[in-house]
């Protein structure tokens, strides 16, 4: 079931592993959406906004983001705060993904516009089942992003 | 004055009469010898007034300026009768002069030295007046032996008078400016504590202000620590989530293998090594990491709760405790039917505190005791609580099994466990119940024997009538 206009999915996480079950429990949740992993805040940024190392990137494709909270340099917050600033971007869904699950920053997610918060358990299982409703939600969600206002 | 400055000052006015008394004597025996009274009388009185003199500039010494005027005054009295045997003018105008030195000195006179002046005055005047109605013509007097008499008495007496009065005065005056120098010397003390009490409370503030300084660096402090704590616990969480779903990975890649080798066909003894590396090795191995990942994972929610318990704001109300605690039986009623333990709740005061808050300690002290009743023995649970003083006390009594005194000081530290092998936990709930009695101001301890039981005490605020 993969959609008429293919959604990709930005996971934009520092840490290595995380991006990696992520990807792993997506796929075995049936997405197969192309699954983009972006290591740092600064590069999230870059690929949104098609510029620096992802100045070539198609900008008509959909994206989804999946952002974790606490990356070192450009946190996830700031991420988020940039491309809900944006017009051209800020339709496009974010899921904050992080361990935070301190009430002031979930708030604060919220307030800033983020979609979805959904705090990474710790319980594998838990985690999967989390994945999974994702991976479901993923693939009823509606994009509809302009691509000509991108910036 | 001090009494020995007193005792000097009489001793000197003894002499100055005893010496005036002696050239009184000498003098009037001269005159009697050369006959010559008026002589005589008008060196014994200026005798007289030289020694009021002396006094009078004493006095003045010591700025005194009431009595030396009033000693200068009679002096003039004294003087003006010495004169009159020897003025060709009579006695009327000298009755004047008295007077005129009064309105002289009227300036500086009061109280006692006014009534002194006044009665050596009347006196001067009352015995010049009278020698002038004894003796009309003054200059067939000086030889008469009345009018030396008369002269001279009135002189002495005018003399004694006054040195008597000064004398007498002198008690009145000393005592007087005694107590006026006792009340400067108390306005100097009153001064010199009420400098030092200023700069004590220079000092007071000071140090006060040093002591809220470290309040608010305490509070800074322990702020920091428990955001520090809370950042910890989040970023321990972070590789365990790697651990936890890669360790599942591995499992789920182990059941995959195995499967594909039930379908394959392999030699005997290589299946049979394969699947003893798979149950012995990998499948072990996986266990030990599962379960140090969820004591790990206890761990650090168990930090994580305790962090939150100090970030936690509090919203403080007036508190039914009796409430609180029979709704906690509520929910714990199963396990107080499985223990079959007996619950005795006294009437509970109420308290001002956060309502969860204190949910959470009386929760966790009951669930405590339920867990660690003491095996082949009725549980017996007591709850009770007295106000005191500005707080209130409650405790919460088991008969249960007890803490070995030796553990007694680890008791409200976080992760200490006493009797693992009867309840699970996580070693957490001694340490949440003092971090929260602690927050609200109060104090929690414990009395436990060893195999008899444990109360635990602690003490909230009360309801004061403000709050009420």
């Amino acid at each position: 079931m993969v959609p008429a206009r293919e959604v990709s999915i930005l996971v934009v996480d520092d840490d290595e592993g995380h991006a990696e079950l992520i990807r792993i429990n997506l796929r075995r949740a049936g997405v197969s959406n192309p699954i983009v992993p972006l290591p740092s805040g600064a590069d999230a940024l870059d690929c949104v906004f098609c510029r620096g190392a992802y100045a070539g990137r198609q900008g008509d494709g959909e994206l989804l983001v999946l952002l974790d909270i606490n990356m070192a340099g450009i946190d996830g917050v700031e991420v988020l705060r940039q491309i809900k600033a944006n017009p051209g971007t800020r339709k496009i869904p974010v899921i904050m993904l992080t361990t935070t699950d301190d009430p002031r920053e979930v708030n604060r997610c919220y307030d800033l516009g983020c979609n979805v918060y959904l705090t990474k358990p710790v319980d594998p299982s838990a985690f999967i089942d989390a994945i999974r409703r994702l991976g479901l939600f993923i693939s009823i969600v509606s994009t509809p992003t302009d691509p000509s206002k991108l910036s | 004055m001090s009494e020995q400055a007193q005792r000097q000052l009489r001793h000197f006015l003894t002499a100055l009469i005893a010496v005036a008394v002696f050239f009184e004597a000498i003098f009037v025996a001269f005159a009697i010898l050369l006959h010559s009274v008026a002589l005589g009388s008008t060196v014994v009185i200026f005798t007289g007034f030289l020694v009021t003199c002396v006094i009078s500039w004493h006095s003045m010494r010591q700025e005194k300026l009431g009595r030396s005027a009033s000693i200068v005054g009679v002096s003039m009295v004294v003087a003006a009768l010495s004169l009159a045997p020897i003025l060709p003018f009579g006695y009327p105008p000298l009755a004047m002069v008295p007077l005129i030195a009064i309105a002289a000195m009227l300036p500086y006179l009061g109280g006692h030295s006014l009534r002194l002046m006044m009665i050596a005055a009347i006196l001067g005047t009352v015995s010049i007046t009278g020698m002038g109605l004894f003796f009309p013509n003054p200059i067939e007097l000086p030889r008469s032996l009345i009018h030396f008499l008369l002269v001279t008495g009135a002189a002495a007496c005018s003399f004694l008078i006054l040195v008597l009065f000064f004398q007498f005065g002198e008690g009145l005056r000393g005592s007087q400016e005694d107590l006026q120098r006792e009340r400067d010397k108390l306005e100097i003390r009153v001064e010199e504590r009420t400098a030092e009490l200023a700069a004590l409370n220079v000092d007071l503030r000071q140090v006060n202000e040093q002591l809220n300084r470290r309040t608010v660096q305490l509070a800074q402090k322990n702020e920091e620590v428990e955001a520090f704590v809370y950042i910890v616990s989040h970023d321990l969480r972070s590789p365990l989530v790697n651990l936890q779903g890669f360790s599942k990975e591995l499992e789920s890649c182990c059941k995959e293998l195995e499967e594909r080798l039930r379908g394959a066909t392999l030699p005997a003894n290589v299946e049979k090594a394969v699947n003893s590396i798979l149950a012995d090795g990998i499948y072990r191995a996986l266990r030990f990491i599962s379960v140090s990942m969820t004591k790990l994972q206890r761990l650090i929610d168990a930090l994580l709760r305790l962090s939150r318990l100090g970030r936690q704001e509090y919203r403080l109300e007036r508190v039914d405790v009796g409430a609180v605690v029979s709704s906690t039986l509520d929910s714990l009623r199963q396990s107080i039917q499985e223990s079959g333990a007996k619950i005795s709740v006294q009437p509970l005061p109420e308290t001002f505190a956060d309502l969860t808050a204190v949910g959470q300690v009386f929760s966790n002290l009951i669930g405590n005791a339920l867990k660690y009743l003491q095996l082949g023995r009725p549980g017996l649970i007591e709850i009770g609580g007295e106000p005191r003083d500005a707080m209130v006390h409650y405790w919460v009594r088991d008969n249960g099994s007890g803490i070995h005194a030796g553990a007694q000081r680890r008791l409200f530290q976080a992760f200490q466990r006493f009797h693992p092998q009867l309840a699970l936990g996580d070693g957490l709930g001694l340490a949440i119940i003092k971090r929260v009695v602690e927050r609200h101001g109060g104090t929690v301890w414990a009395e436990s024997t060893e195999g008899v039981g444990t109360t635990f005490h602690l003490t909230l605020p009360a309801v004061n009538a403000a709050q009420g």
